[in-house]
């Protein structure tokens, strides 16, 4: 008898990598997430760049796929009527840096809730959650670990602590069997929206600087997960009893922003030239050039536009976001792409191959 | 030996101008206009240096007045006609970008995009 799970956000990037790496253990899997022509009432696509739905996924792999807004409890019955669910892998999210508080609290907070207590009611076996290692925010002591505070440091990832409370205070009182991810940046095929933005970037603005910082102790690092190691973390947790009230960072073993952007600068075909620079005086130009970034997003939303690239994606250049993935690894699991960059390559050549990145 | 003082700055200039053009309009329908029109200036620049060398003065040196220096800086400057052209061409380039498709380092700073989307090249 093969293993049931639900898999919401199925038909976003990391959902679709979710349902198809459980069809591929052998589980039966049902899919939900919004029908298509709902998805833009809480998407911001006011640009070319945003997450992508892929309606035609779920069909074509032979998924049952059942429509429901977690923001709408009614939606919700459907999903668990008549069936018994080993696992509930809540991928959706609305992860948009762009959208409002109201609206990320809406579908985020309210709609984890909401779907949590449908699953308790329907006793589910697990209840593994995708939350983000941005609820950490800026990390003092790095490499940060499971346990630091929260700290996040943008909307988005303050709806994502809100919606961890809120699920570990369901898992205190009413014993939901959770397990929280806090994955890093994800990146993989079919991946559009957030480590996208940077190869997006860097493409359009045709030139690279590598800079590299003295002293060399305040180098930043770069978080990142392939979508592969993320749901094969997912499916392991699942199938872990001991991962019930725990939190795992999910990411890669993390590389330096220099050797990122080397390895960029050669995999994108682009020059780019190196330019060391003296700590303070790079902290205070980057934060002059956050300020002006903020200015643009503001100035975009009063002209209804989007900001080329969202301001939270901007303070990768003066925050410290280095976390531990040595809890996961303690647990037995073993990384498919350990270094980002194998992964990367793939991902670039998959970009490459639909002209995403000419 | 005589050279123009302004050498250096007009092929700079020059590389900013030809480099902007190239990448505006012409990287698909003329690939190789840059470098066509690299090697003429460059050369249009050597001839004068060399008809001044030799005391002669072709139409387009007659707009200009050049100043003596020594034979080995002149030598020095005349060769690196080229590379004032191109270092132009690479700062235009990194500043507005090198295809219609991009917009250099401005790119982010502004709100309207006036760059052409990506497209596989063998889809178009």
């Amino acid at each position: 008898m093969p293993k049931r799970a639900l898999v919401t956000g199925a038909c976003g990037f990391t959902g679709t990598h979710m349902v198809e790496h459980l069809k591929q253990a052998g589980w039966d899997v049902t899919g939900t997430d919004l029908e298509q022509g709902a998805h833009g009432v809480y998407y911001c696509e006011a640009g070319s760049l945003h997450p992508e739905y892929y309606s035609d996924f779920l069909r074509n792999l032979g998924v049952e796929f059942i429509p429901a807004d977690l923001t709408k409890p009614e939606t919700l019955p459907p999903l668990f009527a008549g069936a018994k669910y080993d696992a509930v892998f809540h991928v959706a999210s609305l992860y948009d840096y762009f959208a409002q508080w109201d609206v990320l609290y809406k579908v985020n907070v309210e709609g984890a809730r909401n779907l949590a207590t449908e699953a308790l009611k329907a006793g589910v076996g697990r209840f593994v959650h995708w939350s983000t290692d941005g609820v950490y925010g800026e990390i003092k002591n790095p490499p940060g670990t499971e346990d630091d505070p929260y700290d996040p440091p943008n909307l988005y990832s303050k709806s994502k602590m809100e919606q961890e409370k809120v699920l570990w205070d369901l898992f205190q009182r009413e014993k939901l069997p959770l397990t929280v991810l806090r994955p890093a940046p994800i990146y993989g095929p079919r991946h559009r929206y957030g480590v996208y933005h940077i190869l997006y970037a860097l493409q359009k603005m045709g030139t690279g600087i590598l800079i590299t910082w003295y002293p060399k102790k305040h180098t930043l690092m770069f978080p990142s997960v392939h979508s592969t190691d993320l749901v094969r973390a997912a499916l392991f947790d699942a199938e872990n009893d001991g991962a019930v009230r725990e939190a795992y960072n999910v990411l890669a073993d993390t590389i330096t922003q220099p050797e990122l952007m080397a390895f960029l600068y050669e995999a994108l075909g682009l020059p780019y030239m190196r330019l060391p620079v003296w700590w303070p005086a790079y902290k205070y130009f980057a934060e002059i050039g956050l300020k002006i970034i903020k200015g643009l997003d503001a100035k975009a939303r009063r002209a209804g536009l989007r900001p080329k690239i969202d301001v939270p994606m901007v303070e990768y250049i003066t925050h410290q976001y280095w976390f531990s993935n040595r809890k996961l690894k303690d647990a037995g699991f073993k990384f498919a792409y350990p270094d980002p960059r194998k992964g990367l390559w793939e991902y670039i050549a998959w970009c490459k191959e639909r002209g995403w990145l000419e | 030996m005589s050279v123009w003082i302004w050498d250096i700055p007009v092929l700079f200039l020059l590389g900013c101008l030809l480099a902007r053009l190239h990448a505006k309009w012409l990287t698909v329908k003329h690939p190789d206009f840059f470098a066509h029109a690299g090697g003429i200036v460059v050369a249009v620049f050597w001839l004068d240096v060399l008809a001044c060398a030799f005391g002669a003065r072709p139409w387009f040196g007659a707009v200009h007045a050049v100043r003596p220096i020594s034979r080995w800086l002149g030598l020095f400057l005349a060769l690196s006609y080229p590379l004032w052209f191109q270092f132009g061409a690479e700062r235009t380039n990194a500043l507005f970008g090198r295809r219609p498709t991009q917009g250099g380092f401005l790119w982010p700073f502004t709100v309207k995009d006036r760059t052409k989307p990506f497209a596989a090249p063998w889809k178009s």
